[in-house]
């Protein structure tokens, strides 16, 4: 198991902050309203135990936005709500209610573009201190159990995840969301290297 | 790339029904494709080499052009929805004969090619028939809940279904003599339990209360139905005004046991509930209206004598 300690710990989440606070603001900026993003903690654990933490209830549907990242190291990266908090998301920011318990065509967009904008900012953070060049696929709209979204099942379930929480503030409303990064044995090496380094430049 | 290639490669880009915009390092224009000419009026030699915000000024500090630059700096890839961001780019198109601007969705994609600076490639996507589509579709779920018999949040019957039921019961009333009850019923003080402990939490309420009054029913025939906020009204076909009372009270205790705690409350410490119970057997269509005006008013009196209780509204008419 991955720990880090807890000056390690506190850096990181200091330095998602700054960046998933810039994300906020270009969200604020769309809907013209106050959004808050916080990063309150994170976690290295396998894709199992990740899937195993989001589906606290059986068979609970997950709503996943995910983009990939190639360059210095591959990884996946994944937004994540249980479904009907993506509909008060999606329906918060777009100011209209839909009469359907499912999200739209339109809004499954929408939530790509929050999904994408949240997304770039996490990684924007990685690909910051580990320094070097990335580019990264559209974001694609996932919905289904943890499992599924996370691919849990396959061969890489073993694989580590960088797992990050997420609150999402809109109008006195609190909602709680991940950000699952997933990369191989050799990529999370590199990044705990990176943060070493990185963390070594920290007055 | 060999001239056929690059020919067929343009071609391509010609025929195809999205926008495709590419620039370079700079934000200035390599490629605005036909549709681009068509839709903005504006060719595309006028568009080379100009920055993108010089053609379309409107777009300046806004997503279409931060999206741009994440992709050419970071080699990072956008989403721009129509729901959140509606039509960026002056675009439009003729439907009959109106000029509308046409809605869009745009990807914005970084372009690393090798030996070559950075360029992105902008793909716009004209969603107005989607729009249109989900328009149509939101109006229909719309009017299809409000035909609904069921309220929203609680699951009980709604408004709706009581104004039919208690209109079809009073007739049939009518027409066998028989009695009619109505028992009206209202949350002690839920104003003050929606400040003390917020929406979510009243909303909670709401359907505790309902489901407990609703098993306090056992006739097929009975009805509870949501009357508006925090109201409830119960139809009892065949039920004598002492029957009422005995349901009315039944349920008053039921509330009493579930102990779901309302420190703001004047009555006691747990949520309540008034009730007023009327009856009648009908013989005029008024007495429709004077029955509700009677139940009411009996709950009105549980009210005002210290609330918790069930009041009966005496009519000479049973």
């Amino acid at each position: 198991m991955i720990t880090l300690s807890e000056i390690q710990h506190d850096a990181l989440v200091e330095i998602f902050n700054i960046s998933i606070g810039r994300a906020a603001a270009a969200m604020s900026s769309i809907v013209n309203e106050e959004i808050t993003l916080a990063v309150p903690t994170f976690r290295f654990m396998t894709v199992r135990a990740a899937a195993e933490e989001l589906s606290a209830e059986e068979g609970r549907r997950i709503c996943g936005v995910a983009q990939s990242y190639r360059g210095t190291f591959d990884a996946e990266a994944i937004l994540m709500f249980p479904e009907e908090r993506s509909l008060e998301i999606v329906r918060m920011m777009v100011g209209e209610a839909f009469p359907l318990d499912a999200l739209s065509e339109l809004e499954q967009e929408a939530m790509s573009e929050i999904g994408n904008i949240i997304l770039n900012a996490c990684f924007g953070t990685i690909a910051n201190i580990v320094g070097g060049k990335f580019t990264s696929t559209l974001p694609a709209f996932r919905i289904g159990t943890s499992g599924e979204i996370l691919h849990a099942d396959e061969k890489g379930a073993d694989d580590f995840v960088l797992f990050i929480f997420i609150d999402f503030i809109m109008e006195k409303r609190e909602i709680h969301g991940y950000v699952a990064f997933l990369m191989n044995v050799p990529s999370i090496a590199g990044l705990l290297h990176s943060i070493d380094r990185f963390i070594g430049k920290i007055p | 790339m060999d001239f056929a290639k690059a020919k067929l490669v343009e071609s391509v880009l010609e025929a195809i029904n999205i926008g495709v915009i590419v620039l370079d390092q700079d934000e200035c224009v390599t490629c605005w494709n036909l549709w681009v000419e068509k839709t903005s009026g504006i060719s595309a030699d006028a568009a080379r080499g100009k920055r993108l915000t010089e053609i379309f000024p409107e777009l300046e500090g806004k997503r279409t052009q931060s999206a741009a630059r994440a992709a050419l700096r970071n080699g990072y890839a956008s989403v721009l929805s129509q729901s959140l961001n509606k039509a960026p780019f002056p675009l439009f198109t003729r439907d009959g004969d109106q000029v509308v601007r046409i809605q869009q969705a745009i990807h914005v994609l970084p372009m690393a090619m090798a030996g070559m600076a950075a360029h992105c490639l902008i793909q716009i996507f004209d969603v107005t028939a989607a729009v249109n589509r989900e328009r149509i579709l939101r109006k229909q779920a719309l009017e299809m809940r409000a035909f609904s018999h069921i309220d929203g949040l609680t699951g009980i019957a709604n408004r709706r279904r009581y104004d039919e039921c208690i209109e079809e019961e009073f007739r049939r009333a009518r027409r066998n003599t028989a009695l009619l009850s109505l028992i009206m019923v209202d949350i002690d003080y839920f104003k003050k339990y929606n400040d003390n402990y917020g929406h979510q939490a009243g909303d909670a309420c709401l359907k505790t209360v309902a489901a407990a009054l609703n098993a306090a029913l056992h006739r097929p025939g009975d009805l509870l139905a949501r009357y508006g906020g925090e109201e409830f009204v119960v139809v009892l076909p065949c039920t004598s005004r002492e029957g009422a009372r005995l349901i009315a009270e039944n349920m008053r205790a039921r509330i009493e046991a579930l102990n779901i705690s309302h420190a703001a409350s004047s009555v006691v410490d747990h949520v309540t509930i008034s009730l007023g119970v009327a009856a009648l057997i009908p013989h005029h269509s008024r007495e429709l209206d004077e029955l509700q005006v009677a139940a009411d008013q009996a709950l009105y009196r549980a009210k005002r004598e210290g609330r918790n209780r069930v009041a009966v509204f005496d009519t000479p008419t049973e």
